[in-house]
């Protein structure tokens, strides 16, 4: 089933994103099905603090594709595009007052991809629950 | 040294974060945080027992506390979230080696007796 939703790219939007993330998660039977789908929110909600505080992007709008034993999440703004290449991995070996949010989501998510076109940034997050039970998660 | 052990313990200010710690509340943290320093604490324990949920940005005020507190001649401990899902960030990030962590906010008091 897909989804579509468009918020506006404010902070006081993260838990309305979280919660329809949360559902959508939900109707997975994953063998662990709140640590699935809250893995799922975290991913989506640092994805989407990066967009508001870095891109100046008006919206975000929030595609959610549930099949039977995975989720996808495409989140898709108009703002600046950034590489997240260039974004350094955090020395988990020192506490630092941020630069947590993509290591998070890429440790969160079974697949992550970032691309560019039309002048929209699209953000594609994937997580099967078949990939959970093979990490013995 | 008693009466540092127990002005310690006075002076131990227990913050008790409920519900969501995200980006969209952390501001609220900051004043909280001046407040308490300039009443000259710097001995915390940040009770996470009550939160739902923690993101990146609640972590990174939890380092900005660390750091103050430190340069103060104090320190942080954190009480676990009761959720599992809240703690997988502390985990993930290994947060829970920097902190020293407990599982209620009473020990710190204890530990203090023993101590004496």
């Amino acid at each position: 089933m897909k989804r579509t939703h468009t918020f506006p790219a404010h902070l006081d939007q993260l838990t309305a994103i979280s919660t329809l993330i949360k559902n959508a998660a939900l109707t997975l039977p994953a063998a662990d099905p709140d640590m699935f789908a809250y893995e799922i929110e975290l991913a989506v909600h640092e994805a989407c603090v990066n967009i508001i505080e870095h891109t100046n992007s008006d919206t975000i709008t929030v595609e959610t594709l549930t099949e039977a034993t995975s989720i996808q999440i495409t989140l898709i703004d108009q703002g600046v595009a950034f590489d997240p290449a260039v974004v350094p991995v955090p020395d988990l070996s020192i506490p630092q007052e941020g630069g947590y949010g993509l290591f998070l989501i890429h440790q969160l998510m079974d697949s992550t991809t970032y691309h560019t076109r039309d002048g929209k940034n699209y953000l594609i997050l994937q997580k099967s629950i078949v990939q959970e039970l093979c990490n013995g998660n | 040294m008693e009466i540092n052990i127990f002005e310690k313990t006075l002076r131990m200010g227990v913050i008790t974060l409920i519900g969501r710690v995200d980006a969209f509340s952390v501001a609220k943290l900051d004043e909280q945080f001046d407040a308490l320093f300039n009443g000259g604490f710097s001995e915390f324990v940040v009770d996470l027992s009550a939160v739902e949920f923690l993101d990146s940005a609640g972590i990174a005020r939890l380092v900005t506390l660390l750091k103050r507190a430190r340069l103060a001649g104090g320190d942080v401990r954190l009480v676990w979230p009761k959720l599992e899902t809240a703690q997988r960030i502390l985990k993930l990030t290994k947060f829970d080696r920097v902190f020293q962590m407990m599982e209620t906010a009473g020990e710190p008091i204890q530990l203090t007796v023993q101590a004496q």
